[in-house]
Order: structure tokens, then C-alpha cells, then sequence
């Protein structure tokens, strides 16, 4: 039986990994009726005073309301303590071709979208852009700056669908605290000098400089880019995805408000002519960014093109710009063959990364270490056959994340830079996404297109997407079917219509909410 | 609806005003809930189901008394007899005026009680109603009445914030579901609407009762469940009503 869970590293994936293995080892024993029956496991984790947290990770998806419930934090105290807002998707600009045209990537599915493919009666190249504001009512929410609940809407529930931008930092040190004094995790404040392995290869311990070896039955591995467990003691070797998503570096800074600023709804994704601007508002500054491909752009390039845009975006003046202080991040795309191996599970940059677009970092922890939780209990002899369950399923995440991620570039039409040519020349498009494109020339993405209960992206996500993008079809198979189902989609769309104007009259704007919940906070119910 | 204007009520501009009192004629408009104090509980149960509601601004819960089901719905009052209940609560009663304070360095917490009035009610008028001051400048007595109320809404208020907060802290509060079925096909569902959950209140622990008990909380918290017996009579009225 597995009772001594050490965690290495102590960033975002470290301490969500810990909540979440803590709260589930927690509702196991609280659950369990026969005390002698209760399996007490031990959650240990190694944080080193001396790295840093990378501590750009600052979007979630809507999951992440589920996980802070489910690891007991409080809304209101994540969202003063973090600095956080709601976030309810993606606005892209410039990446179909580079001319201020915009589309939103909503977080909540289109009208009917249970009931009835809305997207099957309109042609993408007709509509594009205007696509999800027909069908989703909070386009127009994040069109105008507002909010995805009011401050009497309880905490965690939501008017309109959401998740979060976070000050990464703050969020360490909220889920250290919680870990430590509320779940019980045992915090080691040292450095890992070397790992020691058993005969059969697993991790048996790990040294460090100021304790004896640390043992342990399972070890996770969130040592980051490092890889420390996973990669530089069990040689699991990485699949590097350069050839499909060019990005591997990013400079990052964070910006403070202009006085009259206005908090945004959405991440602002700007593409760039080799590769793209990300920026989020919290509640109390800008994080923003570009990411881009060393192959295409030098940094030094990167540096000018950047504060260029904080310029033409209005984000600061000249003068600011040039003294702003921004990091430099490298990355090389990919992950790792295998997550999970012999005792050693990679969650977080250690498992892999490739790159910011659609947010898929935090997500990804929350997905592997609830994966992690639910294998407790979790005895020594079936540990293999846990691995392997578990590496199909992030396996199969990461197909969809990068097929998702270089649909984006596929379809654009920017003719600026050797770039975007390249990302659309065939040989860097996975099999199985042209095979995806192929059926969706036909017909549009539905259920059977993203079909696991799991699923990170719904078939809605590709839809938005392709829409945004002007993904075009053979007009002949538009607005097909029974006169009955166009009807009805029809009426969708004017339902859509009066959801609209309703939430353009009752939501409050993201500034006012922001400050409604530092002074009342959310209640509960 | 019109905005309202505040303006601190003193005798040298509001000498020749007359306020019009009741719920009669025009001012026969009314919401189907209105705000209570756990200090008037016991008065108001007698009559009417005390629920809770948020404040949209804040979040925050209030005590409500229902008095209705379609959204200005008020059964107790009508055109032509008005608010018709042996008692209406202190919120019923205190139109047009309001609680304003100023600073005042002699007062406790360095301000004290003025009262305002809002100066676009409906309430208002030179010809008829009641004076508000007599010739020599003093307070007539309805309005020694309007204050004593304004008063006893400030204490009420006060007392509320902890009583709510033993409500939220303790969990006692849930969601309701409250759907009346009036006649055959007609169906009237109360939204946004929050009660006192029983079960959870007998089932505290010891010390939190006691500290109920030390802080007056729980008289008004049974007045709270004695109230939901009230339902009944306001569904009976409404049945009546429509029928009649």
C-alpha cells in the first residue's frame, strides 16, 4: 500500500498537486467507518528556497471552480488573495489575417447545443466572427467589459460560464498556506542534491541538504522544466512537437494599469508576425507577454517587436515601455513519452509544455493530479497497471491540446512572414488533425468529434474556431436539413438575441465586481 | 420610478409641507417583499412569512416579510382600505423619510442620527395630509412618530448585522423553493428567496446555542420558523383574491 507520497517542487503544479492528493486522502479517511480501516497517507513536499517559480501561469479554465471547492478555498479569499478575475475565454486578433479583425473563443457552449448543431445552418465564411456573438450571449458580455456573476450570485456559481486570470505567485503561496496548515501536507524547505534508486529502478529516496534521505512509495515530479525525477533520474524521454508548434521562447512582464483602465473579460490574444502577444488583466495589473519561435525571431528582435506593441496597443507610452522590465523564458516544446513511470508521476512543466495559447498549463495540472487522486488508495502491485491508465488518458490530452493549438495557425490566412506559411505547410500538420479538418469539411464539429467525458476542448471549442477562422465549405452542404430543425434553430437564435440584451442590462461591469468582492466578498449559497 | 432627492428636513424649509401617510390610492404601489428587523420578528410573524433575500448591491442577506407572489404583488393592500394588518412593519411605515448622519464630535462613534427626506416622494404635498412641525417650530406629533420609527429601524439594523452574520457563519441559511400552485393550470414560483433551515438550528452544538441565547439571536431565530406558518394564510389570500 502506497502511504508516503513525497512531491518535489513547489510551484503552481507542486501545491495543486498537494491540495488536491490531500483533500482526497482527507474525504478517504473522514469516509471511512472502521478507524482501523482508515489509510493514513502521508503527503510530503520539497520546496527549494532557492528556485524560483516560473509563476506565469495566470489563466485557468472553468475547472478551476471545481477544484478550489473541492480543496476548500473560499472564492472571495482566492480572488482578493490572488488578485484574481473572471475570466470567460479568448478574444484572438489578427490571426486570420493581420487586418484588426477579432473573434471570441467563449467559454460557454453555443445556445441549444444539447438539443441541436446551431453551427450546421451557417457557413463559416459568411458568418466567421459574427458566429459567436449569434449564438453565445457572452460575446457580447466580454464585448462590453462585464462581469460573468453578479456579487449575490453565490460563490463558485456562475450567470454565464467561467474560470480565472490569477497572480501565479500569490496563488503558490495561498495553496502553501492552505496545504499547511488546513490539509495537513508536510513542507520540507530544502534542496534535492541527489535520488536514490531502488534495484528495480523505481525512486526508493531523495537527498537533500539540510535532511536525511527522504523515502517515499510515490514520488511526483514538479520540478518544471528540470525534470529532475522524471527525466534526469529515470531517463524518460521526452516527444518534442517543435516541428508542428514553432514557439519556444517568451518574454513576460507585468504591467501596471493606466488610471481609467477598464478590467477585461477575456485573455487578448494578438498575433504577431512571428508569433503572438498574450494579455490578461487582474484585478490590479496587466501580465502580458509575447511567445514566439527562436527559428523565426531573434530576442533581441522579440524585445523591440514587443514593447512595439505595448506602444500601438495603447498598453503604455514609449517611454515606459522601453524601461519596463521583462523576463525571458525558453522552452522547447513537448513532453514527456511517459508521465507516469515505475513510482515517478511528471505533473506540470516536467510532464511538459508547449506553449500559453488557449491556456492549456494550469488545466492540464488540475486534470493529472485529480487523474493522480483518484488511484487512491493505490496498493504497490498494481501500480503499473495505474501507470498505464493513466498515461493513455494524458496521452490522449495532449493529441487533442496540440491539435487544438495548431488549428489555430492552420487556418490563418496572414501572408506576412515565413511564419504563418509555415505552420500551414502540410508536413507540420499532425495525421490526426488533418483527418479532423477532412470530416469537418463536411460537416461541423459535434459530439463525436471530442467524445471523451474528459475532454479538455469540447466539439463547441472547435467550433468557435473554425468559425473565427472562415474555415470554408462547400456551400452546397450549408443549411441543410428539415425545415423543423432550421426553424428551431432559428428560434435559438432569437432566444440567443433576448439572453443578450438581458445580460447587457444586469451584469456589472468587471471593475465594479472587482471591487464589489474585496469589500463584501461572495456568500456561499 | 422616480429618482429619489434627499434633503435634511428642517423646520425653516419644510414648515408648510404635509405628508400623506397610508397606502391608499396612488400610493396603493408596493413590492411583494419588504425588509424586517429581527428586533420586530416577533410582531411581524404574527402575520406574515419571514423570509431572507440578497441585497443586489452587496450580496449581503436581509430579512424580508412576504407580503405577495407576482413581483408587486402586495395582498395586504389595497386602493381603496390600504395596508390592511393589525401590524405593518417598521419599513411600511417610515416613507418618506430616511436615516442621514452627520459628523458630530460630541456623538459616540463621532456622528450622530439626522433625519432626511426624499424630496421627489409621492408622499409629499402642500394641501393635504399631516403637518410636519407645529407653529413654533417643534415636531408635530406624527412626526415624533416618523422618528421614534426611524429610530427603532437604526437599532433594528444594528442588531441584524450580527444576527445575520450568526446565520451565514452557521450555515443556517438555504436556498427555498417556493412554488404555489394557484387553480388549475396557474403556477407561481418565487425566486431568489432564502430560509431558515430547522433541522441545522436544533441540531447545533451546545456553546453555539449558548452564545445565541447570550446575544438575544435566538428568540427571533423561532420566530423565524414559527413565521413560515404563515404561508398558508398568504396562498389563502391569494386564492381569495383571484376568485373574488
Amino acid at each position: 500500500m502506497i502511504r508516503n507520497i513525497v512531491i518535489v517542487g513547489g510551484g503552481s503544479a507542486g501545491w495543486l498537486t498537494a491540495a488536491i492528493l490531500a483533500s482526497r486522502v482527507n474525504n478517504l479517511q473522514t469516509g471511512s467507518s472502521n478507524s482501523s480501516a482508515a489509510m493514513p497517507v502521508q503527503i510530503t513536499l520539497i520546496e527549494s528556497p532557492d528556485i524560483p517559480t516560473v509563476g506565469v501561469g495566470e489563466g485557468s479554465w472553468p475547472s478551476m471552480r471545481s477544484t478550489l471547492r473541492d480543496i476548500g478555498i473560499s472564492e472571495t479569499e482566492f480572488m482578493r488573495r490572488c488578485h484574481a478575475t473572471l475570466k470567460q475565454g479568448t478574444r484572438f486578433q489578427d490571426w486570420l489575417r493581420g487586418q484588426d479583425e477579432s473573434y471570441y473563443h467563449p467559454f460557454s457552449l453555443p445556445v441549444g447545443f444539447n438539443e441541436l448543431n446551431v453551427a450546421e445552418f451557417f457557413s463559416e465564411a459568411e458568418i466567421g466572427a459574427k458566429f459567436a456573438e449569434m449564438v453565445c450571449a457572452q460575446t457580447a458580455v466580454c464585448e462590453h467589459q462585464l462581469s460573468a456573476k453578479t456579487i449575490s450570485t453565490p460563490e463558485f456559481a456562475f450567470n454565464l460560464n467561467y474560470g480565472y486570470h490569477l497572480d501565479a505567485g500569490e496563488f503558490v503561496s495561498l495553496l502553501r498556506e492552505h496545504c499547511v496548515e488546513r490539509l495537513n501536507v508536510e513542507l520540507k524547505s530544502c534542496n534535492v542534491t541527489s535520488v536514490e534508486k531502488s534495484i528495480r529502478g523505481a525512486i526508493k529516496s531523495v537527498l537533500t541538504d539540510s535532511y536525511d534521505a527522504i523515502h517515499g512509495d510515490l514520488f511526483v515530479d514538479c520540478t518544471g522544466f528540470e525534470g529532475l525525477l522524471i527525466r534526469k533520474a529515470l531517463n524518460v524521454p521526452r516527444r518534442s512537437v517543435r516541428t508542428t508548434l514553432f514557439n519556444d521562447r517568451a518574454i513576460a512582464a507585468q504591467i501596471p494599469y493606466a488610471e481609467d483602465h477598464r478590467i477585461a473579460s477575456v485573455t487578448n490574444s494578438i498575433a504577431q508576425p512571428s508569433g503572438w502577444v498574450w494579455d490578461i488583466g487582474l484585478s490590479h495589473r496587466r501580465g502580458t507577454g509575447l511567445v514566439y519561435s527562436s527559428e523565426f525571431m531573434s530576442d533581441a528582435d522579440a524585445q523591440a517587436a514587443f514593447r512595439t506593441y505595448l506602444v500601438n496597443h495603447g498598453v503604455t507610452d514609449q517611454e515606459s515601455a522601453d524601461r519596463i522590465d521583462c523576463r525571458q523564458l525558453k522552452f522547447d516544446p513537448g513532453y514527456s513519452e511517459q508521465a507516469w513511470y515505475k513510482n515517478v508521476v511528471a505533473i506540470g512543466l516536467s510532464a511538459g509544455f508547449v506553449e500559453p495559447l488557449e491556456a492549456s498549463a494550469l488545466v492540464l495540472i488540475e486534470t493529472s493530479a485529480k487523474a493522480l487522486a483518484s488511484c487512491l488508495p493505490l496498493g504497490q502491485e498494481s501500480m503499473d497497471a495505474n501507470a498505464r491508465q493513466f498515461n493513455r488518458k494524458i496521452d490522449y490530452h495532449w493529441q487533442q491540446i496540440i491539435d487544438f493549438l495548431k488549428l489555430h495557425y492552420v487556418l490563418s490566412k496572414r501572408v506576412d512572414g515565413d511564419y504563418w506559411r509555415e505552420h500551414r505547410c502540410d508536413s507540420t500538420i499532425p495525421a490526426s488533425l488533418k483527418e479532423l479538418l477532412a470530416i469537418w469539411r463536411y460537416r461541423m464539429p459535434w459530439y463525436q468529434d471530442a467524445p471523451r467525458v474528459d475532454e479538455l476542448f469540447s466539439s463547441a471549442s472547435f467550433q468557435y474556431v473554425l468559425f473565427g477562422m472562415e474555415f470554408e465549405r462547400p456551400a452546397s452542404l450549408i443549411g441543410m436539413g428539415t425545415t423543423k430543425k432550421s426553424n428551431r434553430a432559428k428560434e435559438l437564435i432569437t432566444k440567443n438575441n433576448i439572453e443578450i440584451k438581458r445580460m447587457l442590462s444586469t451584469m456589472p461591469t468587471n471593475n465594479e465586481l472587482a471591487a464589489k468582492v474585496h469589500e463584501y466578498g461572495f456568500q456561499a449559497i | 420610478m422616480t429618482l429619489q432627492a434627499h434633503e435634511v428636513l428642517n423646520y425653516k424649509d419644510h414648515l408648510n409641507l404635509k405628508v400623506i401617510d397610508g397606502y391608499r390610492g396612488e400610493l396603493s404601489l408596493s413590492a411583494n417583499s419588504i425588509m424586517v428587523f429581527p428586533t420586530e420578528f416577533r410582531d411581524v410573524q404574527a402575520y406574515y412569512p419571514i423570509l431572507f433575500r440578497k441585497n443586489p448591491e452587496t450580496g449581503e442577506f436581509y430579512a424580508c416579510a412576504l407580503t405577495g407572489f407576482e413581483p408587486n404583488e402586495n395582498l395586504f393592500v389595497s386602493e381603496e382600505f390600504g395596508w390592511q394588518c393589525d401590524y405593518l412593519p417598521l419599513m411600511a411605515r417610515r416613507e418618506p423619510f430616511y436615516i442621514g448622519f452627520k459628523e458630530d464630535e460630541s456623538a459616540p462613534q463621532g456622528k450622530s442620527m439626522i433625519v432626511t427626506l426624499d424630496s421627489n416622494s409621492a408622499r409629499l404635498s402642500e394641501d393635504d395630509g399631516e403637518d410636519l412641525f407645529k407653529i413654533d417650530g417643534s415636531p408635530s406629533l406624527f412626526l415624533n412618530d416618523k422618528m421614534a420609527i426611524l429610530e427603532r429601524i437604526h437599532q433594528g439594523n444594528e442588531f441584524a448585522e450580527g444576527f445575520n452574520q450568526a446565520l451565514v457563519e452557521n450555515q443556517l441559511l438555504e436556498p427555498a423553493t417556493i412554488e404555489i400552485t394557484l387553480g388549475e393550470n396557474a403556477t407561481s414560483q418565487l425566486l431568489g428567496f432564502y430560509v431558515l433551515n430547522e433541522e441545522k438550528l436544533i441540531a447545533l452544538p451546545g456553546e453555539v446555542l449558548n452564545s445565541f441565547s447570550k446575544n438575544g439571536y435566538l428568540l427571533p431565530m423561532f420566530m423565524l420558523v414559527a413565521s413560515q406558518g404563515q404561508m398558508r394564510k398568504l396562498i389563502n389570500m391569494k386564492t381569495e383574491k383571484q376568485s373574488g
